[in-house]
């Protein structure tokens, strides 16, 4: 009986210790466990992240490339447009043509806003209109100011550039028709200031106006580093 | 009744001790099940994960390789954008060739200007106008300046009642030799500094001045005198 009371001792013993042990791998193996739960989770969060990302970027590029399936087409239907008012256009501006130079509307639309600030270009272009109105005492000097825009950097707006004529000795009816061509002028043209001396038969007339040109834009797929 | 406990306590202890054992190696085994589990859970949803990833990015990269073959879709995308800056800047350019319509309705017979300057900002406080010039006499610059108080504009044949000049305040006014036989003879002389509402010259509205019948204005003559004279 006394042995049997210190097997069952013993039995109590081992088994507090099995006990023991078994709580002890089961709490070390939940805590790595959770550990690791928590980083999946984080893992997960952070993939998901990626996921919308990544599917709105493709959502983006599908559009994309559908938006430049219609845009080709239409510009290629634009570039082959043979208007008459193209090529009247054609006639009235002043560009470096070559024999067989094809004028197209994107030719006029790249005429109408330059990507970059060519000086030269502008002064020629108003002595063309100016020389348009048949007056020989007019003169002109452009602002050399850029606008602030450099080439080939993207903006979303036109830069101005600040150009006065000063007309001299002309008559009211050149003037309406110097107005009339800066309104009808290619390159658009904003007048911001016009004064106006003088009689009708000689009239000195200043006037401050400003032409554009807009950077060239330039397609490109960047990436984004999602944190 | 008496009831005996014959069961010693060694065995009370053991019983209870072998209970205890079970229960909790069946807790730990169930803790440890669910751990493991939860974790191969996360692991598969972080592979599913990845293979999604992955299956995007290349979809992705396919789509971009698709740009290459647009030729000239640089030029195509600056005609587009140039495009679109003309027309804002069309839209936004003041009708200017309207002033010499605007000058005839406004001013009376018997003045001519010598001296006109208009600034064009596109904001209320910076649009005006200066005009110097000569009349036959004080009343008829009276006259203009109360034609330029009076004129009202209307918008696609909208009459409306919004002045067309604002602030008219005629700054030097002279009279000169005022010999009320000769009424041809600009003997008075005058500047006008005001300023006008910017939709006068909107490019984008059909605008007519309305002036007051009772100020006869040289647009109403077959022939009207010069605009701009420098004769007194």
């Amino acid at each position: 009986m006394k042995k049997l009371n210190i097997d069952k001792h013993q039995t109590i013993s081992k088994d507090t210790k099995i006990i023991t042990i078994v709580v002890s791998v089961t709490i070390f193996i939940t805590i790595f466990a959770i550990f690791g739960l928590k980083d999946f989770l984080s893992l997960r969060s952070f993939q998901q992240k990626i996921i919308v990302a990544d599917t709105t970027a493709y959502n983006q590029l599908n559009n994309d490339i559908n938006s430049a399936n219609i845009l080709v087409k239409n510009y290629n239907k634009f570039l082959n447009n043979k208007s008459k008012t193209i090529q009247n256009i054609r006639s009235t501006i002043i560009t470096p043509t070559t024999k067989g130079f094809h004028y197209n509307g994107a030719t006029m639309v790249l005429d109408a806003m330059p990507t970059t600030y060519d000086y030269p270009a502008t002064e020629s272009y108003l002595q063309n209109m100016l020389d348009s109105i048949n007056q020989g005492n007019d003169t002109f000097s452009i602002n050399n100011n850029s606008g602030g825009q450099s080439a080939g950097v993207f903006s979303t707006s036109a830069a101005p550039v600040t150009f006065s004529i000063s007309a001299n000795s002309i008559n009211y009816q050149a003037l309406i028709q110097l107005v009339q061509v800066m309104k009808n002028s290619v390159r658009p043209i904003t007048i911001n200031s016009l004064s106006i001396s003088g009689s009708n038969n000689s009239m000195t007339v200043n006037i401050t106006a400003q032409l554009y040109y807009q950077s060239s834009q330039t397609f490109s797929i960047s990436q984004t580093e999602i944190k | 009744m008496i009831q005996l406990n014959l069961l010693p306590e060694v065995k009370l202890v053991y019983l209870r001790t072998e209970r205890n054992k079970r229960l909790i190696i069946l807790i730990c085994l169930i803790v440890l099940i669910v751990m493991i589990l939860l974790n191969v859970l996360g692991f598969t949803l972080t592979k599913l994960q990845k293979n999604q990833i992955q299956s995007l990015e290349t979809k992705a990269q396919q789509a971009s390789n698709t740009f290459a073959g647009f030729k000239n879709l640089n030029s195509i995308l600056t005609v587009q954008n140039q495009i679109s800056a003309i027309n804002t800047i069309q839209n936004n350019s003041p009708a200017m060739g309207r002033l010499f319509t605007y000058l005839n309705e406004i001013l009376p017979t018997n003045t001519t200007l010598n001296n006109f300057i208009i600034n064009n900002s596109g904001s209320n406080s910076a649009d005006s106008i200066t005009m110097t010039g000569q009349a036959n006499n004080v009343f008829t610059i009276n006259l203009l300046v109360d034609s330029l108080k009076s004129t009202v504009y209307s918008v696609k044949g909208v009459k409306g009642t919004n002045p067309a000049f604002s602030d008219v305040v005629p700054s030097a006014i002279s009279n000169g030799n005022n010999n009320s036989n000769n009424n041809n003879k600009f003997n008075a002389s005058f500047t006008i500094n005001m300023n006008f509402n910017p939709t006068l010259f909107n490019v984008l509205d059909k605008v007519q001045i309305s002036i007051p019948s009772k100020y006869a204005t040289r647009s109403e003559q077959a022939l009207p005198v010069n605009l701009f004279s420098t004769k007194n």
